[in-house]
C-alpha cells in the first residue's frame, strides 16, 4: 500500500466559466480501493475522466508510476474504465466485446486466437457469465450488461480500473450483491480500483480510502471508519450518514456547550470560547429519563426504519434532534438525551459555505 | 391506441384507390393477352435473350444507378460524419442547408443543371475563357450520373447522419479506453454501428436512381435512355401497355428483392430500424 501509483498535482479544470476542479492533489496507492464520493457536480467524474485521459486538465499534472501522462491519449494509458451506462458494443456479441481490447492490442500482446479465447473465458468466469459468449448485449439484463462491461475492461489486465458510478442503474438488491462482488474481484486480481459514486453507503462498504469531494475540491480523505467517525467539517458529516449539526461553543479543551447545556468532550486545540459546529450522529444519542444535565425535549415524530426507529425530539427552545434507537418512545413522551464525550464531534465554523449539499443536487455532473 | 384507429381511415381509402388499385392494374395489364386471356408474352418480350435490347437498357440503368449510389456514398458518408461531429447549433444549420434544395422542385433543379452544362452554358463559358474550349457535357452518361448524385445525395447523407449522431460518445470512449486509436475506433466501432444508416441510404439512393426517367431524358438526351424512359415510352408513345406493365413489375420485383437482402443484412447486425 505504500507505493504511490497515481499522483494528481494541482489539477484544475474549468468548463466555460464554471470552475469544476479547484486544485486537486491526491495520491492513489497500488492495490488500493479508492472511492471519490460527493454530490452531483462535485467534480468526481471529471477527476476520473482526467485520469482516464478523456479530459485534459487546464493546469496541473497527472503522474502514473512517477511519469507525467498528461499528453498520453486514452488508448495508450495503462488504465481501463467501466462506464456509467456500460457502453457495450451493441454490434458485437459478449465474446467479441470482452475480446475487443485483446484484439486491438494484438500487435503488442501477440496473443493467438486460442489465447484470446482462454482469456475471455477466464474473464467471463470471473464475473459469473460462463455460457454467455454468443449472446448480444441487447438481450442481457442491466446487471448482466454491467458484468460484461467489467469483464471487458479487465481483459487487458490494467493496473488500474476506473469505475464511474457503475452500479447506478441497478436496483438496490443487485447493487449490494455487485458491491461485494466488485470488492472480491479487486482483492483477487490485486489491482487498484478508483471508484466514483454519490452513494455514501456504497463508499463505506467497498473502499480502503474515501475521498469526499464537494464543489471541485477535496473535503476529506481517509478510511471509511475515520471519515464516518471524525468528519472534518459539517459538509462531510452531513454527507456521510445522517447527523445533527448544531452551533455550539468550545470553552476550553475537553469542555463545550450546545443546546443550552455543558458537555465534556474529547476535542482540544480550539481558542477559548470559540464558536464551533457540533456534530452528533443520531445513533449516538441514548434516550434517558429527563434530567438537568441532559438535553431535554418531547418526541414529536416516530418512524420505523427497519433496523431502528427514527425519532425527532423537540427541545422547548425549538431545536430538533434526530435520534436513532432500536427501542421506540411514544410520540408526546418527555425524554432526555445522553451522549458520550467521544461521540461529540467539534469542528471549525470556517467551512460553513459548504454545509448544504442539497443545493448542488441540481448541478449536472457532465 | 384502439380509438385512434379511425384516424387512419382516410389514408386507408387513399392507399386503396391510388396505390393498391393501380398496382393491381399494372400486374393485370402485364399478364393480359390481346383477346382478354392471360399471357406471358410481355415478359417474354422483355426477357428476350436473343435480342436483349430491353435487358441492355435494364443493365445500363443498374450500372448508372450503382455508380451514382457509390459516388453518393463516397461523398455522403464523410459529409454525414463531419456533420455529426459539429457542435449542435451549427449542426442543425448545416443539416438545414443540406435539406434546403429538396424543397425546390425536382424538375427545376434538373433544368438548372442543363443551363450549367450546355455548350453555351456557364461551365463551358468559363472553360472557354480559360481556353479549354467547349466540352460536350450534356447528353452523356456522366451528366445523368451527375444529375442522380445531385438529386439523391441528401437521401444518402440524412440516414447516415441520423445513425452517426445517435452513437453514444461513451461507446467511442470505451473503444479508445481499450486501446483503439482513432482509425481502429472508426473501423471496428463507428462504421459497423452506422451500417443500418448506410444500408438505408444506399437503398434510398439506388431505388429512385434506377427508375428515374426525367434525369436521363433532360441530361442524357435520347442517347442515354434508362429503363424508366423505356417504360414511359411504352405507355405514352408506343402504346404497348402490356410490355410497359411487365417491365414495371419486373423492376419492382428487382427493387423489392434488393431491399429484402439489405434488410435481412441489417437484422443480422441488430441495427436500428431506419429502413422503412
Amino acid at each position: 500500500m505504500s507505493d504511490c501509483l497515481i499522483r494528481l498535482e494541482n489539477i484544475r479544470k474549468n468548463f466555460g466559466n464554471k470552475e469544476v476542479l479547484k486544485s486537486i492533489n491526491l495520491n492513489v496507492h497500488d492495490k488500493e480501493f479508492v472511492t471519490f464520493l460527493g454530490p452531483s457536480g462535485c467534480g468526481k467524474t471529471t477527476t476520473l475522466r482526467i485520469i482516464g485521459g478523456f479530459e485534459s486538465p487546464d493546469s496541473g499534472t497527472v503522474y502514473f508510476d512517477g511519469k507525467a501522462i498528461n499528453d498520453t491519449p486514452p488508448h495508450k494509458r495503462p488504465v481501463n474504465t467501466v462506464f456509467q451506462r456500460y457502453a457495450l458494443f451493441t454490434h458485437l456479441n459478449v465474446y467479441e466485446n470482452v475480446a475487443f481490447g485483446l484484439r486491438v492490442n494484438q500487435k503488442t500482446n501477440h496473443l493467438t486466437e486460442k489465447e484470446i479465447g482462454r482469456r475471455v473465458s477466464e474473464m467471463l468466469a470471473l464475473v459469473n457469465l460462463e455460457g454467455y459468449e454468443k449472446r448480444i448485449p441487447s438481450s442481457l439484463s442491466g446487471g448482466e450488461q454491467q458484468r460484461v462491461a467489467i469483464a471487458r475492461s479487465l481483459a487487458n489486465r490494467p493496473q488500474v480500473l476506473l469505475l464511474d458510478e457503475p452500479l447506478g442503474a441497478l436496483d438496490l438488491k443487485l447493487r449490494k450483491e455487485m458491491q461485494l462482488e466488485l470488492k472480491k474481484i479487486q482483492r483477487e486480481l490485486g489491482i487498484t480500483f478508483i471508484y466514483v459514486t454519490h452513494d455514501q453507503e456504497e463508499a463505506l462498504t467497498m473502499s480502503d480510502t474515501i475521498v469526499v469531494m464537494n464543489k471541485g475540491s477535496i473535503q476529506q480523505e481517509g478510511t471509511p471508519i475515520g471519515i464516518y467517525n471524525e468528519p472534518v467539517n459539517a459538509f462531510v458529516a452531513d454527507f456521510i450518514g445522517e447527523s445533527n449539526i448544531v452551533p455550539g461553543v468550545i470553552h476550553r479543551d475537553f469542555l463545550c456547550s450546545f443546546g443550552g447545556k455543558r458537555f465534556e468532550c474529547t476535542d482540544q486545540g480550539f481558542g477559548k470560547d470559540e464558536e464551533v459546529d457540533v456534530v452528533i450522529r443520531p445513533e449516538d444519542f441514548k434516550i434517558a429519563p429527563p434530567a438537568d444535565h441532559l438535553i431535554c425535549g418531547r418526541i414529536v415524530d416516530l418512524v420505523f426504519k427497519g433496523v431502528h426507529y427514527e425519532m425527532t425530539v423537540e427541545s422547548p427552545d425549538g431545536a430538533r434532534w434526530l435520534v436513532h434507537s432500536t427501542l421506540p418512545e411514544a410520540v408526546g413522551a418527555d425524554v432526555g438525551l445522553q451522549v458520550a464525550p467521544f461521540d461529540i464531534h467539534i469542528m471549525k465554523k470556517s467551512l460553513r459555505e459548504d454545509q448544504n449539499p442539497s443545493d448542488e443536487a441540481k448541478e449536472a455532473e457532465e | 391506441m384502439k380509438k385512434f384507429r379511425y384516424a387512419s381511415l382516410p389514408f386507408a381509402v387513399y392507399a386503396l384507390i391510388f396505390i393498391l388499385a393501380p398496382l393491381i392494374l399494372i400486374v393485370f395489364y402485364s399478364f393480359a393477352g390481346p383477346n382478354g386471356g392471360l399471357t406471358l408474352e410481355h415478359y417474354k418480350a422483355f426477357f428476350n435473350f436473343e435480342d436483349p435490347v430491353y435487358l441492355q437498357v435494364l443493365w445500363r440503368s443498374i450500372k448508372v444507378a450503382a455508380v451514382s449510389t457509390l459516388i453518393c456514398l463516397a461523398l455522403g458518408y464523410p459529409m454525414a460524419y463531419i456533420l455529426s461531429k459539429m457542435r449542435p447549433g451549427l449542426r442543425d444549420t448545416m443539416v438545414f442547408l443540406f435539406v434546403l434544395p429538396m424543397w425546390m422542385n425536382f424538375l427545376l433543379r434538373t433544368y438548372a443543371w442543363m443551363t450549367l452544362l450546355e455548350r453555351t452554358g456557364l461551365i463551358n463559358t468559363l472553360l472557354g475563357k480559360l481556353g479549354l474550349g467547349p466540352l460536350d457535357l450534356m447528353y452523356t452518361q456522366g451528366a445523368v450520373i451527375l444529375g442522380n448524385v445531385y438529386n439523391f445525395l441528401p437521401f444518402m447523407i440524412l440516414p447516415i447522419y441520423n445513425v452517426l449522431v445517435k452513437i453514444d460518445s461513451s461507446v467511442v470512449e470505451a473503444a479508445q479506453d481499450l486501446g483503439a486509436n482513432r482509425f481502429v475506433v472508426f473501423r471496428k466501432v463507428i462504421f459497423p454501428l452506422s451500417l443500418p444508416g448506410v444500408i438505408s441510404g444506399v437503398s434510398m439512393t439506388f431505388m429512385p436512381a434506377v427508375s428515374t426517367f426525367i434525369i436521363s431524358r433532360l441530361l442524357g438526351g435520347g442517347q442515354q435512355a434508362l429503363i424508366g424512359d423505356i417504360i414511359e415510352n411504352q405507355f405514352k408513345v408506343v402504346g404497348n401497355w402490356g410490355l410497359g406493365s411487365a417491365m414495371s413489375v419486373a423492376l419492382m420485383v428487382l427493387i423489392l428483392a434488393a431491399m429484402n437482402v439489405a434488410r435481412k443484412y441489417e437484422d443480422e447486425n441488430a441495427g436500428g430500424n431506419v429502413l422503412l
